[in-house]
């Protein structure tokens, strides 16, 4: 992310500042609302069988922290499923959905150790059908969060816990509803206890006057995690990590001490810190983050340690790609955003030198920049909490699934050598007949409905809408007769993209309307934008459309495809800053597919 | 700051009201905004700025800017 320019730096500061007092904070937050509003808004709303009243405050301040302006909702006391019908009518987006343990019933877990299994069980089933309701209801939200449930009075000390059973079942009946639903993601409430500690997330005083159990660094805590897991509302997306090789991979400076004389390894310190963050940079890897690797170093002495060093967990089928030699870093991320073709915005850039991190940072503020901490020790701590700026989980939040993406470095690596491939070719067009280019196109494949959603999230660069749809849109677009989801896949003869493209058309009338028309980057600069237009608009000859009518709207990052409607045929309607509209009559448009493209039905 | 200022600023900044309509006339009928639940951050915030503890039966008296003021004099003593 890069640090976004609204608020201003002064009142950013003392939003960040720490332990901060409520007076100050709703100061700075009335300072930040009397200025320009942000570009965009976050709207969350929040639903509770608790006073909720503090939470407004750092909620706002968290959303303001990452930029954005923030529309608050507070529900009414216990009565989720009337809250979430009225977000919906109010236009919120994100659910905060609560449902705190000891107000299950009146302080419910002291009364737990006196009541049968009987009222237990009748309690919990009462509560798991409630909320199997509400989330069922609370489908057509971007997000919900649920929070796991905790507990609020302390653990017996050598004594039977009947808290403790009935919570966990209690939690698993939650785990098992939020994965039942694409949308929802489970926050660790006891995570984030143990995080503020006992006394400063609970205000007893006013849990048992105002049922307002949570103290201010819950909730400054809790709403700190939901931004973050929301990627601030999906303003930012870090795909690749740029990691420097000496002190920040491992001990030691390679060139002087040789493969054999790095600091890596699991027994000795600080070899084991290395190698402690190495495990934790293949996870990310694992996760579908891109590792390349910028290192001021003779590339022999590199390929060695990667390929012969006992205790390297990072080998070179890890990095989708690797500078190695003695250009300056700000050089070799330009020609890595080159190679990837992803923005420089996608980059974050790890390195040891104070040095290398300013230079980079001024040569190319769009790169998110973090130094190893100066005490080594700190460092694993660092890496562990870089996962927050990549990969969103698409659905089930902590412990999903990782899907497709963990083949992303493959992928990239087959565009790399693609790319160098080029070279060879006498013309571009000669180059592009060779790729033996096949694109699967697959009309309202309900299996395929999560990577679409995934894809919508993510693509930037040509996205002609930049809408973004949740995998229950994508389904609900595919099970209506008068929409279409088309997605395409990509494979050459370097190997196998995925489902990389996506097209959606809303029918209405005598007109077909282009909602959604997005390709990946990884398969720009090749015509497969082209592609599929014929059978698009062939199924809507086929239904009775007469008129196309699509738009395009800017984004920070979409520029490349400002002229892409008019490169298939279509007329300018209207045109503002905000959007440019189209149309065409569908008899009138050939949209053939590129000569090198060969499109076939299904696989 | 003095304790009249930083009190003026509490009352204004919880209740969202301008620092300069605090006066003799704040009070629970006169603020729309303050009801039972922002009285609670209230309070909250009076003990945070001034380190003190505000004992629950005056926590329900404190109807009032002039009791506010009041009541935090007493609590402060010297301090004040």
């Amino acid at each position: 992310m890069t640090t976004p320019t609204w608020p201003a730096p002064e009142l950013r500061e003392r939003l960040a500042a720490p332990r901060q007092t409520l007076t100050d904070l709703m100061q700075v937050l009335g300072e930040v609302e009397a200025v320009v509003p942000a570009a965009q808004t976050w709207n969350v709303g929040i639903s509770a069988n608790l006073t909720t009243d503090l939470a407004a405050a750092y909620f706002k301040k968290h959303a303001y922290l990452h930029g954005l302006g923030c529309r608050f909702e507070a529900g009414g006391y216990d009565v989720h499923l009337d809250n979430v019908r009225a977000f919906l009518d109010q236009g919120v987006e994100t659910l905060v959905l609560v449902h705190f343990f000891d107000n299950v019933a009146p302080s419910f877990e002291t009364q737990l150790a006196s009541l049968d299994a009987a009222t237990r069980e009748a309690h919990l089933a009462r509560v798991g059908a409630e909320l199997r309701l509400v989330l069922a209801a609370a489908q057509p939200f971007k997000a919900v969060f649920l929070l796991r449930c905790h507990r609020f009075t302390p653990p017996p000390v050598g004594a039977p816990d009947p808290v403790g059973v009935t919570l966990a079942a209690f939690d698993a009946l939650l785990v098992e509803l939020a994965a039942a639903f694409p949308n929802v993601h489970l926050i660790s409430g006891a995570d984030i206890v143990a995080e503020v500690g006992r006394s400063q997330a609970f205000n007893p005083r006013f849990y048992y006057t105002f049922k307002a159990p949570y103290a201010a660094a819950f909730w400054d805590e809790l709403a700190r995690r939901i931004l973050l897991a929301t990627r601030g509302d999906g303003t930012y997306y870090f795909k690749a990590l740029v990691l420097d090789g000496d002190n920040t991979l491992w001990g030691g400076i390679l060139g002087e001490e040789g493969v054999e004389g790095v600091q890596l390894g699991p027994h000795d310190y600080p070899g084991n810190v290395f190698w402690v963050v190495q495990q934790a940079l293949r996870r990310l890897r694992q996760a579908g983050v891109l590792l390349c690797l910028a290192s001021k170093n003779d590339p022999a002495d590199v390929d060695a340690l990667l390929a012969g060093h006992p205790h390297q967990v990072l080998r070179d089928a890890d990095f989708v790609a690797k500078k190695v030699g003695w250009s300056d870093k700000a050089t070799s991320l330009r020609e890595l955003a080159a190679e990837l073709a992803i923005g420089l915005d996608s980059f974050v850039f790890l390195d040891d030198s104070a040095f290398e991190c300013e230079a980079v940072r001024t040569q190319l503020p769009a790169v998110k920049v973090l130094q190893v901490p100066r005490h080594v020790f700190e460092f694993p701590a660092l890496v562990q909490a870089l996962e927050t700026l990549f990969v969103p989980a698409v659905s089930g939040g902590e412990g999903s699934e990782v899907g497709e993406d963990g083949e992303k470095t493959a992928q990239y690596r087959q565009r790399a050598r693609a790319i160098a491939a080029r070279a060879d070719y006498a013309s571009h067009a000669a180059y592009l007949a060779s790729l033996g280019i096949r694109v699967a196109l697959r009309r309202d494949d309900r299996k395929q409905a999560a990577r679409i959603a995934e894809l919508t999230q993510k693509s930037n660069q040509f996205n002609l809408t930049t809408r973004r749809f949740t995998e229950g849109e994508i389904a609900a677009a595919m099970a209506d007769a008068d929409s279409a989801v088309y997605a395409l896949g990509v494979r050459d003869r370097f190997g196998d993209a995925g489902l990389t493209g996506v097209i959606i058309v809303h029918y209405a009338g005598t007109v077909v309307h282009v909602v959604c028309c997005l390709l990946s980057c990884r398969v720009l600069g090749r015509g497969i934008e082209l592609a599929a237009w014929e059978r698009v608009f062939a199924d809507a000859r086929a239904r009775g459309s007469e008129t196309v009518a699509a738009e395009f709207v800017p984004s920070a990052k979409n520029a490349q495809a400002a002229d892409f409607y008019e490169r298939l045929g279509l007329t300018v309607v209207a045109r503002d800053a905000s959007r440019t509209t189209y149309a065409a009559r569908l008899a009138d448009l050939r949209a053939a597919c590129p000569a090198h493209i060969e499109v076939v039905d299904g696989d | 700051m003095a304790t009249e200022e930083r009190l003026g600023r509490v009352v204004a900044t919880i209740l969202g009201i301008p620092r300069e309509a605090v006066g003799a006339d704040t009070n629970r009928d006169t603020v729309g905004t303050w009801d039972s639940l922002r009285h609670m951050n209230l309070i909250l915030a009076l003990e945070e700025e001034f380190g003190v503890t505000i004992p629950d039966e005056e926590a329900a008296h404190l109807t009032s800017y002039p009791l506010i003021r009041l009541v935090m004099r007493e609590l402060l003593g010297d301090r004040a």
